[in-house]
């Protein structure tokens, strides 16, 4: 067994040493321009869309190195902090909900945390201070305004001593060390508050967002050491405060200070509020810019595909291996040898038969699925359609960056095993293929499993898991049914509403936007009148539906009252589909769906 | 050090005279293993816990059955386990209310929830009972998940919340990384839950220690769902701990912890019931450690487990509160 390491391995991006995030991050800034620009901003996507290795790039030390260029004169100052889940949420503080002291309090708290993670970036940026002049001028910062500052927060006691000879990073390192204590003052006080109903006096420092830690950000960077620059507040994975918490961050956001500090907030799309702790709503644009990750690439696929290569390019060059991601993630050549061959067979009997304007559109259109098609017929043991090649492999990751990396890092462990020693230089179409066919079982299967009761239980008593896994079957059937017809356009993976009329059947594919199964866009309706909801499945799923990955481009409108019907009895559905037009059954809502089943 | 005895021969490892018997009422058959072996003489005082909307049938039937064989000693108390402020408040109130109870306390540890547990254990490290004589109780499982091979075994199905225990607290420093310890069960799914909602910077998987395991087909059914996880999670910190000592579980994890220095410690249970009072016992002895708990969405209440013939029992030394 070669000890060749795995250039896929997902890791936490807060761990990548800067000059490793610099080498493998590829810059998507062009496509989420508001993200590097001053501004508070909203960043959602699923997990393992890339919005934490964004955020690490923007920390002072990877843009140092990026730009070649001293602190002082990069365009941000970012502060990365991370929101872990039981970290600053905890249980104790139900204790509080509904006091008067519960706001105040978990402000402070997270203020301290900022604070501390402010500290922590300007130790990360490694300052040099060869005459030791920001060292004086820190010192006298801690000792006098600072110390002031403190005592009109309500903390009297004195700050521990700096020697007058401590260099910066020492200071730096009072600084985290005095917010740090404050924060343990809190967690203390809650400790306290575990086992009684009774409310108890806080004794520590109480720290507002504008009326302290603006302040000491402002006085910090007009030290010198620091760029005149707004610093971005990074808080990655806000999901994860709690309902209070959230309502504070979100007057912060509501301040308009992003002069001073801009907020870049990233959530896995189940931000508990937009609620400040007044009760004000925060919207965008007005307080706020807003980026979906999800949407962003689900609109402008080549971009994806451009941005994935170089990801893979890069990681490959890192570990020493040669050649391209094509080449390292191959076609199957028989497979495309075939394709290759229909799509000629097309093309030259375009003049006569053609559907499309060129004989380029009908080769897209109808190459591939005749493919599948012609391979219905053979018996199991047969060649099958394998999913193999690069672009193919991009596909179907779903504009979710982990999605690839994870299903890489799966084959490339599983090359290492069959090379019995030998180096990896590519993954064999068959593993390739194999991995992919098991990750979208797990996908389908296995993760509806665990997310059957998490959800509540709708109208009838069937749960909204229970529709969701059925609407899926049904049109992944319907989708693969018209992949091998002789329709006009049969690489569909999409469903555009054509009403609103059950709003059940919204809030399912809603679920399923969240859990990832779907993505959201929007489509102009059939009356020409304004936009239709368009729900696209996910491309994960293809392998298990047998459908041809590699365009997003048909879809079919639905009237709510036909879905409602799929989700009720998906195998129903698609007996229908086998009998009757697809357009029928999903348009018209007193369809024959289930009295002519089985004719 | 436990004392493995057969269940039905339980009542000569406990204490000859019982002041005060703690235990819990749910779904699970094992509630009555023990409770039912017991004189009715020897015992002063039953309080029974009990969250109705989720003990089932079973568990119901359970505290009649209590309350007729011990008559008016019983006390029932309800509380909610969706709710951690409720299990508290309603364990303090009726802890106080047996104050007097500071000779022999025996506390029947099997069928509380893991969250519930772990709240009785710190307010028992902080009431006047701390001074008693306490003595824990194990009923082990002859199966879980009756009737299903490895594969198919499950106890829990969806996570509804991960959530620091209330009295674990910890203390985390902002100026740390965190180390996630799981001590693996027989739920992949909880425990995957959990680390993809924390993504530690270092992850510790615990398995069962063979030898000190309820049984070797339950070591054998554990190592299968442990190498589930190790599989998806690359770069693992790896050690064993005692599924049957809580002594020994408390010293693994505090050999866990200070073989990764300088980080923030969390720790997620998922073992049998004797383990996790080796959580609760090292987080008391650490207190910078925290614990964690994944809320289930659903139990596996029909088959959650089968009573095993052997029953452990243990001196539960609490420490005094640091």
């Amino acid at each position: 067994m070669t000890d060749q390491l795995n250039p896929f391995a997902v890791q936490t991006p807060e761990d990548i040493p800067a000059a490793d995030v610099v080498s493998l991050f590829v810059d998507v800034f062009s496509d989420y321009h508001n993200i590097p620009k001053p501004g508070h901003t909203f960043l959602n996507g699923p997990r393992g869309s890339g919005k934490s290795m964004m955020f690490r790039y923007l920390e002072p030390d990877c843009q140092q190195l990026r730009l070649s260029k001293p602190l002082s004169e990069i365009p941000f100052f970012g502060v990365y902090v991370p929101i872990k889940n039981t970290e600053i949420k905890l249980t104790e503080f139900n204790r509080l909900t509904n006091r008067h002291a519960e706001v105040v309090l978990s402000e402070h708290f997270l203020v301290t945390f900022v604070a501390v993670k402010f500290f922590t970036s300007l130790l990360k940026a490694q300052i040099t201070d060869t005459k030791g002049d920001y060292a004086k001028s820190l010192r006298e910062y801690y000792n006098g305004k600072f110390a002031q500052l403190l005592r009109w927060n309500g903390w009297t006691e004195a700050l521990p001593d700096i020697p007058s000879m401590a260099e910066l990073v020492d200071i730096i390192n009072a600084f985290r060390d005095v917010f740090s204590g404050y924060y343990s003052i809190v967690t203390s006080y809650l400790r306290s508050l575990a086992f009684t109903d009774t409310p108890l006096p806080y004794r520590g420092p109480l720290f507002g967002y504008l009326d302290f830690m603006l302040p000491v950000i402002q006085e910090v960077r007009s030290l010198g050491f620091m760029p005149s620059v707004p610093v971005f507040l990074l808080i990655d994975d806000a999901d994860n405060l709690n309902l209070t918490q959230t309502r504070i961050l979100n007057g912060w956001v509501s301040t308009r200070t992003s002069d001073v500090a801009s907020i870049k907030i990233s959530t896995q799309m189940t931000y508990k509020t937009y609620l400040t702790a007044t009760s004000q709503a925060i919207s965008s644009p007005h307080d706020f810019n807003e980026v979906n990750i999800s949407a962003v690439y689900t609109s402008a696929k080549d971009k994806y595909i451009s941005r994935v290569e170089q990801i893979v390019n890069r990681r490959l060059e890192k570990y020493g291996i040669e050649g391209t991601a094509q080449q390292f993630f191959p076609e199957y050549v028989k497979q495309e040898d075939a394709i290759r061959k229909i799509s000629e067979e097309i093309r030259s009997k375009w003049p006569e038969e053609g559907r499309g304007y060129r004989a380029s559109d009908d080769v897209t259109r109808y190459a591939r699925p005749d493919y599948m098609k012609s391979l219905l017929g053979s018996s199991k043991s047969g060649p099958s359609y394998r999913y193999a090649g690069f672009e193919q492999l991009v596909h179907i990751s779903s504009g979710i960056i982990r999605y690839f990396l994870e299903a890489a890092s799966l084959m490339f462990g599983e090359m290492r095993s069959q090379n019995d020693g030998a180096l990896v230089k590519h993954i064999d179409t068959g593993v390739q293929d194999k991995i992919v066919r098991e990750q979208a079982k797990q996908f389908f299967f296995g993760e509806f499993d665990k997310l059957e009761c998490d959800e509540n239980v709708g109208e009838e008593g069937v749960s909204h898991v229970k529709r969701l896994r059925n609407l899926i079957l049904a049109l992944g059937g319907m989708f693969h049914s018209i992949l091998i017809s002789d329709l006009a356009e049969r690489r569909v993976f999409s469903i555009a509403l054509t009403d609103e009329t059950d709003e059940e059947v919204v809030k399912v594919f809603k679920l399923g936007v969240r859990y990832g199964y779907f993505h959201e866009s929007s489509i102009g309706n059939k009356e020409g009148t304004g936009r239709a909801r368009l729900f696209i499945l996910s491309r994960r799923l293809a392998p298990l539906f047998n459908l041809d990955p590699t365009s997003f481009a048909g879809y079919k409108f639905a009237t709510t009252a036909a879905l409602k019907k799929a989700m009720d009895n998906p195998q129903k559905f698609n007996r229908q589909v086998g009998h009757e037009s697809t357009d029928e059954i999903l348009e018209d809502p007193q369809m024959t769906l289930f009295d002519g089943a089985g004719r | 050090m436990s004392e493995k005895v057969l269940v039905k021969e339980v009542g000569s490892a406990l204490p000859s005279h019982i002041d005060l018997f703690i235990c819990a009422a749910s779904y699970d058959s094992r509630t009555l293993s023990i409770v039912s072996t017991l004189a009715p003489l020897i015992v002063n005082k039953i309080i029974v816990f009990i969250d109705p909307g989720n003990s089932g049938a079973f568990g119901v039937d359970a505290v009649r059955y209590m309350s007729e064989r011990f008559g008016e000693k019983v006390t029932v108390v309800e509380f909610d386990l969706a709710n951690p402020l409720d299990i508290a408040d309603k364990i303090v109130k009726a802890i106080s209310n047996v104050q007097e109870a500071t000779g022999e306390v025996v506390v029947d540890i099997t069928t509380f929830t893991q969250e519930a547990l772990l709240i009785l254990l710190r307010v028992l490290q902080i009431s006047t009972l701390s001074g008693a004589n306490t003595t824990g109780a194990y009923t082990g499982a002859g199966d879980y998940s009756v009737g299903l091979n490895a594969e198919g075994k499950w106890l829990t199905k969806g996570v509804l919340e991960i959530r620091s225990v209330l009295g674990f607290a910890g203390e985390s420093k902002p100026t740390q990384k965190q180390h996630l310890i799981v001590l693996a069960g027989y739920e992949v799914e909880r425990a995957e839950k959990t680390i993809d909602a924390y993504e530690p910077a270092l992850l510790s998987i615990g398995l069962g220690d063979p030898n000190e395991s309820i049984s070797k087909s339950l070591f054998d059914v554990n190592k299968w769902f442990h190498g589930k996880l190790i599989e998806r999670y690359r770069e693992v910190k790896h050690f064993v701990f005692s599924c049957e000592d809580s002594t020994h579980t408390k010293d693994a994890i505090l050999k866990q912890v200070q073989d990764y220095p300088g980080y923030n410690v969390q720790i997620a249970p998922m073992n049998t019931k004797i383990s996790t009072v080796g959580v609760a016992l090292a987080a008391m002895e650490d207190t910078a450690i925290q614990i964690c708990y994944a809320l289930p969405a659903e139990y596996n209440r029909e088959g959650y487990t089968s009573p095993g013939d052997f029953a452990y029992v243990f001196k539960l030394q609490i420490p005094k509160e640091k």
